[in-house]
């Protein structure tokens, strides 16, 4: 079945923007080499159930710039702070414990939503349709029946 | 086909919806192909089965999922979305009865547009707003933003769902907070629950709409606010739906679904007469009626009067609201507590059951009021099973919109997040003394051996949200 996978981003940028490249399966589904700085959406449509793989690039290591007291001056990352399938949100508190990232020349396996490394990451979807996806995670629509908030 | 209504799952009633019936007959009657199903019982029957039923309920009303209902819920899911898919519709009209309707609408629109992206949802009922009588649409309008839904229509849908399937959006109430009640009940085509399986109730009976808004004006109450004129239909063309109904499905017990069944005393006695003259004419098949009724002196309903209702098979739900006569009249239920003792009395003699509807904690009610409404119960426990047969509690709300909304600056009423959340200046009764005061009551009367309940969900949500 085809679904409407959202993510939306935020783009830190320097010297350039970080490369960003996914996949439904092996199907190319969207490339991102420029992004401007700030919140970014990417819209693509993936054939259910799927497994999306991303792949991130264009990372240097002169990338980053950190001062004497570790506090990160410079860098470029993309920051995933929103999914919606079929624009239903998945909630905040879920986002980084779906992705599964590996760094290129690493073998560890970390979950996370901030990519500031090039390297390969994934996210699984593997119930039956989204629906029952979203129940698994328990995922709520809107925690409060009084107030729908459209904006949301 | 072009449209199947259904009811939206949710309301948890053992009765048939109505909306349903009523929107096929309206489509059919204007040349569309429509169907009519019930999906509130054949879910509600579902999960009455289910041993997690508790949990199940929570996720209708809080739209909490619990680990061990996920699959609960997809199958339930699943179940209706296969139900709609296999009967075609170019168009699904979801009508909610209530706000208890609207998580798993939700879900299920979310559902039904990814396995049949093509199928067009419009959703109507007085449970597409939180409450009746508020203006926000922001249930409907979240779901149609996020393409859940196509449209939605609000208010009284008789004429407008005829205008939608003509593709003329732009009538009264289609997407819209604008509407335009129906000005003759009388016109109106019979509802056709042709497409009903009765043999799915408990209690198996036709749904009949006899009237819209109320002759009173309770301050607490939102029905008055939404359908402002007090509407209703003769005795002869109820009665003549009531024949229609009968020859069709062999069923001769109705509900009235309305405010009240006795607001035009005229068209009533007249209604009763005429069930009167046909129960005698049929004496094994006897028609028979629930209906919310209101209690007016002894004047008004003499002794005879009762005799027709014994005679009609008719069971009452009073509207008491408050056994304290001051707060009662106060909030305008203007008869004196000896008038419900005679309604009491006249009950009991002609074994007429009795449904009464009881508010918890009312704004202007004290801790004094809350001991005297249990020794009012303990003065009547002769009462009990007849004729009253169930008690129903309510909490308190400050309903938007309403009379008692308006007045709550002169009550000192200080409101919390939802309606049955506030307090006021004047005393120190939190929601929670009230809660635990609505507990009391139903420990009492379950030692007076008289059934009760709590209406609704609102008392489970507002536990969960004092929690």
């Amino acid at each position: 079945m085809k679904i409407n996978l959202t993510l939306l981003c935020s783009i830190i940028r320097c010297n350039g923007s970080i490369k960003i490249e996914m996949f439904d399966q092996t199907t190319p589904i969207y490339t991102g080499e420029n992004l401007p700085d700030g919140p970014a959406r990417i819209d693509c449509q993936i054939n259910w159930p799927t497994t999306i793989h991303i792949v991130t690039s264009n990372k240097h290591p002169d990338d980053m710039e950190i001062d004497a007291n570790g506090n990160i001056l410079k860098d470029k990352s993309i920051e995933i702070t929103g999914i919606l399938i079929n624009n239903f949100p998945i909630h905040q508190d879920y986002i980084d414990k779906l992705f599964i990232c590996q760094q290129e020349g690493s073998s560890d396996i970390t979950s996370e939503n901030w990519w500031g490394f090039n390297g390969k990451i994934k996210i699984i979807f593997d119930q039956p349709n989204p629906t029952r996806y979203m129940l698994s995670l328990k995922n709520e629509f809107n925690m409060n029946r009084l107030y729908w908030n459209i904006n949301e | 086909m072009d449209i199947l209504f259904c009811s939206a799952p949710g309301t948890f009633s053992s009765r048939p919806t109505l909306a349903p019936a009523i929107l096929k007959a309206c489509a059919s009657n204007a040349g569309f192909d429509a169907m009519a199903i019930d999906l509130n019982i054949e879910i509600r029957n579902q999960i009455l089965k289910n041993p997690r039923k508790k949990l199940i309920r929570e996720f209708f009303e809080l739209q909490k999922i619990h680990e061990d209902i996920v699959d609960d819920i997809g199958d339930l899911l699943d179940y209706c979305a296969d139900r709609i898919i296999r009967l075609n519709p170019r168009i699904l009209g979801l009508s909610l009865l209530t706000q208890d309707s609207q998580f798993f609408t939700v879900w299920l629109c979310y559902h039904l547009k990814i396995l049949n992206p093509n199928l067009k949802i419009v959703i109507g009922g007085s449970g597409i707003k939180n409450f009746i009588a508020e203006s926000k649409l922001n249930f409907a309008e979240l779901l149609q933003s996020k393409g859940y839904i196509d449209d939605y229509i609000n208010g009284d849908g008789e004429y407008s769902i005829v205008e939608y399937l003509k593709n003329n959006l732009s009538h009264p109430g289609i997407n819209s907070g604008n509407w335009e009640p129906i000005k003759d009940l009388n016109a109106l085509h019979y509802p056709d629950f042709s497409d009903y399986n009765f043999s799915q109730y408990q209690e198996p009976g036709i749904p009949i709409c006899d009237s819209r808004g109320c002759v009173r004006t309770c301050e607490f109450c939102d029905i008055i606010e939404h359908w402002k004129k007090y509407q209703y239909r003769t005795a002869d063309n109820i009665f003549e739906e009531m024949q229609h109904q009968i020859k069709q499905h062999s069923i001769t017990r109705f509900f009235f679904y309305n405010s009240l069944t006795n607001g035009n005393m005229k068209e009533f006695q007249k209604l009763l007469d005429l069930i009167c003259d046909y129960n005698d004419k049929h004496p094994t098949a006897q028609i028979s009626w629930d209906g919310y009724f209101i209690i007016r002196n002894k004047k008004q309903h003499p002794e005879e009067f009762w005799k027709k209702i014994k005679k009609s098979n008719g069971f009452l739900q009073l509207g008491i609201e408050s056994v304290v006569e001051k707060v009662r009249v106060s909030l305008g239920k203007n008869f004196a507590n000896e008038d419900i003792d005679y309604h009491l009395d006249m009950a009991k003699k002609y074994s007429v059951p009795l449904l009464l509807l009881l508010i918890v904690g009312y704004p202007t009610e004290s801790r004094q009021d809350f001991e005297f409404t249990k020794q009012w119960f303990r003065d009547r426990h002769h009462y009990a099973r007849n004729p009253i047969n169930h008690v129903v509690f309510s909490l308190a709300s400050i309903l938007p919109n309403t009379k008692l909304e308006r007045k709550q600056e002169e009550y000192g009423i200080v409101r919390g997040e939802i309606p049955t959340i506030w307090m006021t200046q004047t005393s120190d009764i939190s929601t929670a003394d009230r809660i635990n005061y609505y507990y009391e009551l139903n420990d009492l009367l379950t030692k007076l051996n008289m059934s009760s309940s709590n209406g609704g969900s609102s008392m489970d949500i507002t536990a969960a949200e004092l929690a």
